[in-house]
């Protein structure tokens, strides 16, 4: 299993905001690379392989929408919510 | 001037009026030894006698002339050259005059000169203070700025305060980052000289640097830009600094006036580099509502905000006027085309110094 740069780094942007709610904005931010801008869509792009790869992983926590708010990185029993 | 002054003025003019009148005199009254021999008509001196004095007074005249003119001569030829210099100080060069009506007219011109000085330096002097404190003045509103963004900061990551709440804050205060920005920069403007440094810069790194100096603006506004170059790096003659402030101020307006993009279709802004033989032209392009159309023409004018001004409350009317100082400063040309719910395209063009030489050969040519 392989994570590109930028899905690496938005990872561990959602581990260091564990259990908090991160805006895509903040995510745009952090995300945004000097030489590719980032856009809307890249970011969605990257959010949904992300939890995939999470998936295939086998990973005890998912990344879940919150519409209008964000993204958060939850324990997988509590994903339901 | 009084009488006496006059009169004084017009000594060598009576002098020689008195010396063309005593040789006529004399003339006549040394007629008998003049004309030897023929004795004196009863009707008086001979034609050639007469003509005689004629051609002494007129002499006498010419030397008057002669001597007027070499007199007066220096001071209208410091004058004629006072005139046609540029510069405000050049009076303080102007010799004394020859003639009493010379020394007044320098006098007058020396007090009205002084006055004016005093004058110039007054406003100088508080133009400078107003400068100054403006300066001061928007240094120091962007601390208290910085504080409520830091601020601001901390309750995003921390806070319970509602993220609409956040946002709308933090699109104020950038609004109030954005005119002190502006404020700072007119005030820097003043002084362009002393803080201009032209060298080659590499006109896509700048334009790097300023889409991401605006990185948070174009999140939040939701639209993209893209920069579309020639890989190889381009290098304009131009000041790195000014140059990225002028892109700034075009990046800026085209995120303000895109209109935020929806769903799949964001709004984007591209910076397009394009070489040509004796530059390159770099041109922002956005997407957004456009200006109409009587408004463009105006739009470098200083405090012209028009129709979007009205709709736009955050329109200044000063990024674009300050755009073209700068660029015109830099020897840099500035267009705008708009089409209205298009968007608007602005286009800076950059001489490259090469092409002043390129076309020496086509001098030389017959």
């Amino acid at each position: 299993m392989e994570f590109t740069q930028t899905e690496f780094r938005l990872l561990g942007l959602l581990v260091q905001s564990a259990e908090r709610i991160i805006t895509r904005e903040a995510l745009l931010e952090q995300l945004w690379d000097d030489v590719s801008f980032v856009d809307d869509n890249t970011l969605t792009v990257n959010v949904s392989r992300v939890r995939r790869k999470l998936e295939e992983l086998g990973a005890g926590a998912t990344i879940v929408t919150k519409r209008g708010r964000g993204y958060l990185l939850e324990p997988k029993d509590a994903a339901g919510e | 001037m009084n009488r006496r002054g006059f009169l004084v003025d017009r000594l060598p003019y009576v002098l020689a009026f008195l010396a063309s009148l005593g040789l006529a005199l004399a003339v006549v009254r040394l007629e008998p030894a003049l004309s030897s021999g023929t004795p004196a008509g009863p009707s008086g001196p001979t034609p050639a006698n007469l003509f005689y004095a004629g051609l002494l007074a007129a002499a006498v005249l010419l030397t008057y002339l002669f001597y007027d003119y070499q007199r007066r001569r220096p001071f209208w030829e410091q004058l004629a050259a006072l005139r046609d210099n540029p510069f405000l100080d050049a009076f303080a060069a102007l010799g004394p005059g020859a003639t009493r009506e010379q020394e007044l007219a320098r006098e007058a011109i020396r007090t009205q000169h002084r006055l004016y000085l005093d004058e110039l330096s007054s406003y100088r002097a508080g133009q400078e203070w107003s400068s100054l404190f403006s300066s001061r003045w928007a240094h120091q509103m962007k601390t208290p700025l910085s504080v409520i963004d830091l601020t601001l900061r901390e309750e995003e990551e921390f806070g319970r305060c509602p993220p609409e709440v956040l946002a709308s804050l933090r699109e104020e205060t950038d609004k109030l980052d954005e005119g002190l920005e502006l404020m700072l920069s007119n005030a820097r403007l003043a002084d362009f000289k002393a803080d201009f440094v032209a060298h080659r810069v590499d006109i896509a790194a700048a334009l790097r640097r300023v889409v991401n100096d605006h990185r948070a603006a174009f999140i939040r506004r939701k639209v993209y830009p893209s920069l579309q170059a020639p890989p190889e790096p381009l290098l304009v003659e131009t000041d790195d600094k000014w140059a990225r402030f002028v892109f700034g101020q075009l990046v800026a307006n085209a995120i303000k006036y895109s209109r935020p993009g929806a769903g799949d279709d964001p709004k984007r802004v591209s910076l397009e580099v394009e070489p040509y033989p004796q530059g390159c032209r770099v041109r922002v392009v956005d997407q957004g509502v456009g200006i109409p159309e009587q408004d463009v023409a105006r739009v470098f004018e200083p405090f012209f905000t028009g129709e979007n001004g009205r709709l736009y409350p955050g329109a200044t009317g000063m990024g674009l006027y300050l755009a073209r100082e700068v660029c015109r400063r830099l020897g840099h040309q500035i267009d705008l085309t708009s089409k209205q719910g298009v968007g608007t395209t602005v286009t800076v063009t950059f001489q490259t110094k090469t092409s002043l030489h390129a076309d020496l050969p086509n001098l030389t040519k017959p």
